[in-house]
């Protein structure tokens, strides 16, 4: 009797192979992930790709794991598995400790101090496509005064600067773009998923504002010449400063090209489905 | 004055973040070297500047100093006898009032 093939002795990892890439490079940087949680983010990533959205996606982080190690690690590095990744290798981390990372308590997700925190996309503004996209998952919004900033880069006090990202002016959502702000009608505690797309061309609507997934509304601005500060999450990036520093709790932040209303809505789909799976 | 050297350690992370590490300038560039030398992009410990000249940090950051945790390597690198003796210790809120305001949009 010929003796067995070890490989059916050997268990084989199953699930989808970006979620296998980041569980292995989670370990990489010292973190660990649960069953539960790689299950989950390998049918986030089957539904992101039966929906058409991977290439959507320059940079995406879901602030997952068993510790901060692992929330670190993006899930989407670049707009394709194949294509350069974009950005830093993790999100660099000023200030934050584990404790500030709950993996489902208050949320999930990180949770800033307002003072101190943030970590570096290493994606710069002028690295987004012409038609782009910045959202944000907020876990939870511990205030209501002053404007934070949870996904921004800008230049201010420079001649004809330029803003984009997302943050909170007091309790209204606050999309950033170019030389425009538009402070949302709803207040930001009133949804989970804040997504906005942009034209950096400028124009009537050329901003759009959804809310877990609906469209809630849309803004103008001017053109702008993006400048290369890299996004920064839990503050703004203003030419290599951290500023406006929030103390909300966020869940993910995405980065990339524009997506319909039909897209966005499939996203927030998408994600809603991943936080239940994982109890948040 | 409170110092370092008066905090029981380890400490847990909800009573660390009541609290607030101030250091002159010689001190966070000593920071700067040790993470250079034995840190990385998994914890940067970067202090804040106050209105008056001194350094801070939260004191969280402790939480970071035992074996495994993030910033232990600095830790056991770093001249402890200093760091006892020249980083003073305050409440949190006490070291935010102490941050310079911010830029405000134009």
């Amino acid at each position: 009797m010929s003796p067995m093939s070890p490989r059916l002795l050997r268990p084989r990892a199953s699930g989808h192979p970006e979620a296998l890439s980041w569980a292995s490079r989670v370990s990489a940087n010292g973190g660990t992930v649960s069953g539960t949680t790689l299950t989950a983010v390998s049918k986030f990533c089957q539904d992101i790709d039966a929906a058409g959205l991977r290439s959507k996606f320059y940079r995406l982080n879901l602030f997952c794991g068993d510790n901060l190690e692992a929330a670190l690690v993006p899930l989407y590095r670049a707009e394709s598995s194949s294509a350069a990744a974009r950005g830093s290798t993790i999100d660099t981390n000023t200030n934050f400790v584990s404790g500030d990372y709950a993996a489902t308590a208050s949320g999930g997700g990180i949770v800033g101090n307002g003072s101190t925190k943030h970590l570096d996309t290493g994606v710069t503004a002028s690295s987004l496509p012409d038609e782009c996209h910045a959202s944000i998952w907020l876990s939870a919004q511990n205030g209501t005064t002053g404007t934070q900033l949870y996904l921004s880069s800008d230049n201010f006090n420079d001649a004809g600067y330029y803003v984009f990202g997302w943050g909170r002016a007091a309790n209204a959502g606050l999309f950033r773009i170019f030389s425009t702000d538009i402070a949302t009608s709803a207040n930001v505690s009133t949804g989970k998923h804040w997504m906005g797309t942009a034209k950096k061309t400028g124009g009537t609507n050329s901003a759009t504002v959804y809310r877990n997934g609906s469209q809630l509304q849309q803004g103008t601005s001017t053109s702008m010449t993006v400048g290369n500060q890299s996004l920064f999450v839990f503050a703004g990036n203003r030419k290599g400063t951290a500023t406006d520093r929030t103390i909300d709790r966020l869940g993910m932040y995405s980065l990339g090209e524009t997506m319909t209303a039909a897209q966005a809505l499939s996203y927030y789909t998408a994600l809603n489905t991943f936080m239940g799976a994982i109890g948040r | 004055m409170t110092l370092l050297a008066d905090v029981p350690l380890p400490i847990s992370y909800n009573d660390s973040k009541e609290l607030a590490l101030l250091f002159a300038p010689a001190l966070a560039q000593r920071l700067a070297e040790l993470h250079a030398a034995h840190g990385n992009d998994k914890c940067r410990p970067v202090p804040r500047r106050l209105t008056d000249g001194r350094l801070m940090l939260c004191a969280d950051v402790l939480t970071e100093i035992e074996p495994g945790g993030l910033l232990h390597a600095m830790w056991e690198a770093a001249d402890k006898a200093v760091l006892m003796s020249q980083v003073q210790v305050i409440g949190w809120d006490e070291a935010v009032a102490l941050l310079p305001q911010e830029t405000a949009r134009p």
